[in-house]
């Protein structure tokens, strides 16, 4: 992926750290705070690292996952500097909360004031994967109705990642 | 200082304290058309649509979701916090909370101090004493009788029943000697019971466990919860919804937070109650904290509370409020600070002692492999194993009742974040879709189980005052001296035996581990645990049946005061295994019918 646009990259990197796509991320309504606070809290050319190593991992058309993975594991994950931003990002889509950062981090690369543990914001807390991962809601936000809790947890029988995708049936051609 | 009586104005009755205990007594005297004035420290917001969301915003913003997140602390009327408890050290108070704590152990519960009491962050478990609790001593040579029966609190218990609104079938209910009367039913219909909740009691259900000690086996018996929370009404019973709008909150929604905040207020709190109060006849003032009670010391009768106001227009100087009759329902710490503040109700020296508290004993596992179960959806828990409530044993040791958690292991060990952390977290972090997967699989299939030992009375767990810790208006802040009797200790490894052969019986991997450093960390015979508190909070100002034992009487009044009443669980002088505020709640209303009995003499 040629763009150079650093949020289109964090959304392509937040996609394959995730494991949701980038319209699951949209939908969340969430990028763009995300986005602010790495940014109000980690220096630009460190950021520019990260969306460096993101479009190198990304290079090529239609790259699979696996292969990707394989990448920001080795540009991303094996780097002291880049790693833990990483792992903050997963944090953020997932709990909504922004970790501080390791104290070795930010001695070396610099620590802001705003860099304490918190949650991001009310809307945040909202629409945090981790729920959305484990079956559930968040607590205090988006009920599942009266008794809902007495049926079976859903992909009881079918989660997600067993589903085979759906195969198109080649069209017959008219005789 | 005794301070300017604040309207001139003297009531029938002043009460101290708007949680559940003070708004019970409230609407029934304004209903009887007494003239009430409700003097409560805390603030009003809960009360308006917005107040109470500007909590729900609190809680969804708050890194540690624990029960007192979602209400801010006032520096004037400040309240405890589960997150300031601290390993103690021989003769170093951990103080950087509200309570001062002695120890030997920490004091694991917190209160909320805002209008509307400690209701508002409380699960709305409601179950009955078993008859059994009321004699504890002559039953089992254990703790203290109570001067009345079960059966001479049932029709109280209806009353509560009905006033908070509780979900239930009487035939679920009917266990170790507790009865109903005859074509009584519950105001709702039981509140459906968990996936988990069937899913154990369908592999469980007449499982008989070995209990150290005891010769036959136990068998397992499983009871859906009676609870405070909206569900189907039954007929001419109407549901109290959110107090800011009726139309919300009809039904429990599964929003899964009911600790520390029902979203809907579908499940009961006190504002619920105070909303019902007759206005003409009842004055609610926040923002107003009670410092003294003013005492004739000839007559021994209470002539005033002293109080102090704060925020705006707030009164310079101390304010007293007058009354025929007064009621302290503080919340049994608070009431028993008070007490000892003003040096009142000292003929039997037992203000602030025999504190006590459920002592949670978690347990926790996953479900078999490919077995999800649905952890984090519904009330907090819905279905309790009673067997344990009640019998012989509790000669030796506390019985214990044992709720089906329905939140994971969030209780134990801060799930889901602490798994998600764990898989980011290695030095080879779990990422993608195999993340979801991962998460998915462990945390779908976690549960636990909450073993509640009751505590037994101990004149040596008590609140006390010093006049070196003061808060921020110069009230004392609470003293508290606490541990735990062998009686509690012993039935620890009791309830490890047990949660170990119900996670065998149904292929559960045993999750459990009791980490050391953990500043609620016990022993047992070099068997180590750690406990929670569950905000039982018990025994500071028993009832008895004589005044060199007890504070009050059975009538709910103190024996060294005649116009002075006390309202609260700190009035139970022993806990019994069920969580107590319903049975406090029954107690309330008989004392209210005990006022308005003197008030119209
Ligand atoms: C996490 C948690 C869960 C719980 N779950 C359950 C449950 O499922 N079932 C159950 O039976 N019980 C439960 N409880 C216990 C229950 O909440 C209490 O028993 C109950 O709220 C006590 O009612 P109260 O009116 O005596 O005190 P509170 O509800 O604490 O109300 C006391 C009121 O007095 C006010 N006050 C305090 N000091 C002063 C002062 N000096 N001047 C003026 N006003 C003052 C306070 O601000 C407050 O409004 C739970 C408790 C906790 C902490
Ligand atoms: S489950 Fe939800 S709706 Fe029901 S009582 Fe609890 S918080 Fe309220």
């Amino acid at each position: 992926m040629a763009d150079s646009n650093p949020m289109e990259a964090f959304l392509s990197l937040s996609a394959l750290l995730t494991g949701y796509t980038k319209t699951d991320l949209l939908a969340t309504g969430l990028a763009g705070q995300y986005y602010d606070k790495l940014s109000s809290i980690v220096d630009e050319d460190i950021c520019g690292a990260l969306w460096t190593a993101t479009r190198e991992a990304m290079k090529g058309l239609g790259i699979r996952p696996k292969v990707a993975e394989r990448r920001i594991r080795k540009l991303v994950l094996s780097n002291a500097m880049l790693a833990p931003l990483a792992i903050n990002i997963i944090a953020m889509w997932y709990l909504s909360s922004w970790s501080q950062l390791p104290q070795a981090w930010r001695s070396l690369y610099g620590a802001k004031a705003n860099d304490v543990d918190h949650v991001i914001s009310a809307e945040a807390y909202q629409e945090g994967l981790v729920w959305q991962a484990i079956g559930a809601h968040p607590q205090g936000a988006k009920q599942q109705g009266y008794g809902a809790w007495g049926l079976p947890p859903p992909w009881k029988l079918s989660p997600p990642w067993k589903r085979k995708k759906p195969r198109l049936k080649r069209r017959r051609r008219a005789a | 200082m005794e301070g300017k009586n604040d309207s001139g104005k003297t009531y029938d009755v002043v009460i101290v304290g708007a949680g559940i205990a003070g708004a019970i007594l409230a609407k029934v005297l304004g209903n009887a058309k007494k003239h009430v004035l409700i003097l409560e420290a805390g603030r009003s917001t809960s009360f308006t649509v917005e107040g109470y969301r500007s909590f729900l915003e609190t809680f969804y913003r708050a890194s540690a979701k624990v029960p007192n997140s979602p209400y801010p602390n006032d520096p004037s009327a400040p309240q405890p916090d589960v997150l300031n408890i601290g390993r103690i050290e021989p003769g170093v108070p951990s103080a950087s909370g509200y309570f001062v704590q002695r120890g030997p152990l920490p004091f694991a519960s917190d209160y909320a101090r805002t209008r509307g009491g400690t209701t508002l962050h409380w699960l709305g478990t409601c179950l009955r004493m078993t008859p059994n609790d009321f004699h504890m001593k002559s039953r089992y040579g254990q703790g203290e009788n109570w001067p009345i029966t079960y059966d001479e609190l049932r029709p109280y218990y209806e009353q509560a029943e009905l006033e908070i609104g509780v979900s239930a079938d009487v035939d679920d209910q009917r266990f170790h000697g507790i009865t109903f009367g005859k074509n009584y039913h519950y105001p709702m219909r039981r509140i459906p019971q968990s996936y988990l909740d069937h899913y154990l009691a369908s592999r469980l259900e007449d499982f008989a466990v070995n209990m150290p000690g005891q010769a036959e086996r136990i068998k397992l018996h499983f009871s859906s919860i009676p609870q405070g929370r909206n569900s189907i009404p039954n007929a001419g019973y109407r549901p109290v919804g959110h107090t800011g709008d009726n139309n919300i909150g009809q039904r429990c929604e599964g929003n899964s937070s009911c600790v520390p905040i029902c979203p809907v207020q579908a499940k009961y709190n006190a504002l619920k109650t105070l909303k019902k109060v007759d206005p003409d006849y009842v004055e609610i003032r926040s923002q107003a904290v009670a410092s003294k009670i003013e005492i004739d010391p000839d007559s021994g009768r209470v002539t005033g509370i002293t109080y102090n106001t704060y925020g705006a227009g707030a009164a310079p100087g101390p304010l007293t409020a007058r009354g025929k009759i007064y009621v302290i329902a503080a919340h049994s710490i608070e009431t028993a600070k008070l007490l000892l503040a003003s040096q009142a109700c000292r003929t039997s020296g037992e203000v602030g002692r025999n504190l006590m508290d459920h002592i949670e004993i978690i347990v926790w596992a996953l479900a078999p492999e490919g077995d999800p179960i649905g952890a984090f959806r519904g009330p907090g828990a819905t279905t309790n194993i009673n067997s344990f409530r009640d019998g012989a044993f509790r000669a030796r040791h506390s019985g214990f009742n044992v709720p089906i958690g329905n939140w994971g292991w969030s209780w134990s060990c801060f799930s889901p974040g602490s798994d998600l952390m764990d898989f980011i977290g290695r030095s080879q972090p779990v990422l993608g879709r195999d993340l979801r997967r991962r998460l998915y699989d462990r945390v779908s299939r976690q549960m636990e189980l909450w073993f509640e030992l009751e505590q037994n009375p101990c004149a040596t767990n008590r609140v006390t005052i010093d006049p070196e810790y003061r808060d921020s208006m110069g009230n004392f802040r609470p003293v508290i001296h606490y541990g735990l009797s062998d009686y509690v200790r012993k039935a620890m490894p009791v309830a490890r035996r047990i949660s170990e052969q119900i996670f065998r019986r149904i292929g559960a991997k045993d999750y459990t581990h009791y980490n050391s450093t953990d500043p609620c960390y016990v022993t047992y015979r070099n068997q180590g645990f750690f406990y929670r508190g569950a905000g039982h909070v018990v025994g500071t100002h028993r009832m008895g049946s004589n005044r060199f034992e007890s504070v009050v009487n059975d009538k709910q009044r103190t024996w060294d005061h005649d116009n002075l009443y006390l309202a609260g669980c700190g009035n139970m002088p022993t806990l019994g295994t069920s969580n107590p505020t319903l049975t406090m709640a029954a107690l309330t209303f008989w004392a209210g019918e005990n006022i308005l009995k003197e008030l119209n003499r």
